[in-house]
């Protein structure tokens, strides 16, 4: 028996690549979130819909997504928001995810799931839950612009860990958190949860900039990269990889996402409409829909631009991010930045180091 | 030979991709992926099967000796316990 301590191992990697198959689904359940933060990609107007307006898809809409997405050959499962936790049916949701062999990983801000709610997804031995905490309570709450949503958070982290699962606290890099991560490192290490540092922010959903002004600077970025104790999401690559850097992206490939509404996309990020499960079996979509076909047969070499860039191995391109600049298959400011950082401190920042061959 | 069964440790998660069984274990971030015979062993696993009932049937699907396919079910079933992949089920 083979054995890969590494969340995709390259035969898995491979195998999907060749197939087409989505080894990670990430599924957001819902857009609703009674947290306001200042960075989120989510416009104000899809977090405060009522769950009458949301047109979400039902439990058993869900829970046959879920079928089709097994049918597919997708093992890691990711479920997001929005606020999940406002999910009522969220325990029966993962429930089935489990019943059908799925990794569940859960994205949460941890301020809506109560303790019955938690244990529960305990017993289903989700895999890990990573919930978003952006330093000490009193700049967290200034962030998420919501009182007491550092203490909601960091208790339903302990109940978590209590219940058995692994905890992330993730934080997003930004002006307002670069002071922040000292204190939310000591805060994982003493209570044994791992951390990540995320340093990808991207324009809302609707277009709107305005979490790219919460941006952290090149300076800001540069110290964060030369702190040792900073986990920022990173791949370590070998030069040999290095050299065989792509601008390719597994989003549309080996990698798909689901809106509320059941809507499918490449990814969160690159926000092109593959077609609809509510309408139309997710495997007919993923194979035969006009705008997949186009996805699926992209190569390096239609990346015109980013394939001849000295950056390119050190870059950590994201197709998402370029589509929201208005060219999937262009440059994506961010992604030229941090690989320009990148190069300097000898590293390899990833928006999705988890999954590290995502992006 | 003895009637005990095991099951899948609880916290996996697997799935079958283009014929390829991959196995994860999200406590050591690992993935696992049996071969042939291996594969099978986990299926029968999966099944609730006794070691007899496993070396019957493998006996019939590889044209192997009784005494050696036991051999080599015991030794990958105690891989997998060592690995905590699997865990014996309480009579």
């Amino acid at each position: 028996m083979r054995t890969a301590c590494h969340p995709v191992s390259d035969r898995l990697a491979s195998l999907c690549e060749t197939h087409l198959i989505p080894h990670t689904a990430l599924l957001e359940l819902t857009w609703r979130c009674a947290l306001n933060c200042l960075h989120c990609y989510i416009p104000a107007g899809h977090r405060r819909k009522s769950l009458r307006q949301a047109s979400e898809l039902t439990s058993a809409q869900w829970c046959d997504a879920l079928d089709q997405l097994a049918d597919l050959g997708t093992l890691y499962l990711i479920l997001s928001g929005g606020e999940i936790g406002l999910r009522q049916d969220l325990t029966d949701i993962v429930r089935h995810a489990r019943e059908r062999d799925f990794d569940v990983t859960l994205y949460t801000s941890g301020t809506s799931m109560d303790d019955r709610t938690i244990d529960a997804l305990g017993r289903l031995e989700v895999a890990r839950v990573e919930i978003s905490v952006y330093g000490r309570p009193k700049p967290h709450d200034a962030i998420t612009g919501n009182a007491g949503s550092f203490q909601k958070s960091f208790r339903t982290a302990k109940r978590f860990a209590a219940a058995g699962v692994q905890v992330v606290l993730k934080c997003t890099l930004m002006e307002r958190t670069f002071g922040e991560y000292p204190s939310l490192i000591e805060l994982a290490k003493e209570h044994g949860f791992s951390y990540q540092l995320d340093p990808i922010l991207v324009p809302r959903d609707d277009g709107d900039p305005t979490p790219l002004d919460y941006r952290l600077d090149d300076d800001g970025m540069s110290a964060v990269f030369k702190d040792v104790s900073a986990r920022v999401s990173t791949e370590i690559r070998s030069l040999e990889e290095l050299s065989g850097a792509s601008p390719e992206c597994a989003a549309g490939k080996t990698f798909l996402s689901i809106g509320p509404d059941g809507t499918v996309y490449p990814c969160i990020e690159w926000r092109t409409e593959l077609g609809n499960i509510s309408e139309r079996p997710l495997r007919d979509i993923w194979f035969h829909s006009e705008e997949a076909g186009r996805i699926h047969s992209l190569r390096a070499r239609d990346y015109v631009v980013c394939r001849s860039c000295e950056l390119l191995a050190w870059c950590p391109r994201c197709t998402g991010m370029a589509f929201r600049e208005g060219d999937v298959l262009g440059k994506a400011a961010e992604s030229c930045r941090l690989a320009a950082l990148n190069r300097r401190f000898h590293r390899l920042v990833t928006p999705h180091a988890k999954h590290a061959v995502l992006c | 030979m003895t009637a005990v069964r095991y099951r899948h440790a609880g916290r996996l998660a697997q799935r079958k991709i283009a014929g390829t069984l991959f196995i994860v274990d999200p406590r050591h971030a690992c993935l696992h992926q049996p071969h042939g015979s291996g594969e099978t062993i986990w299926e029968m696993v999966r099944s609730g099967n006794t070691i007899p009932e496993m070396v019957e049937a493998l006996c019939d699907d590889y044209d192997v000796e009784p005494a050696r396919a036991e051999k080599d079910i015991r030794r990958f079933l105690r891989e997998l316990r060592r690995k905590k992949l699997i865990e014996e089920i309480p009579r």
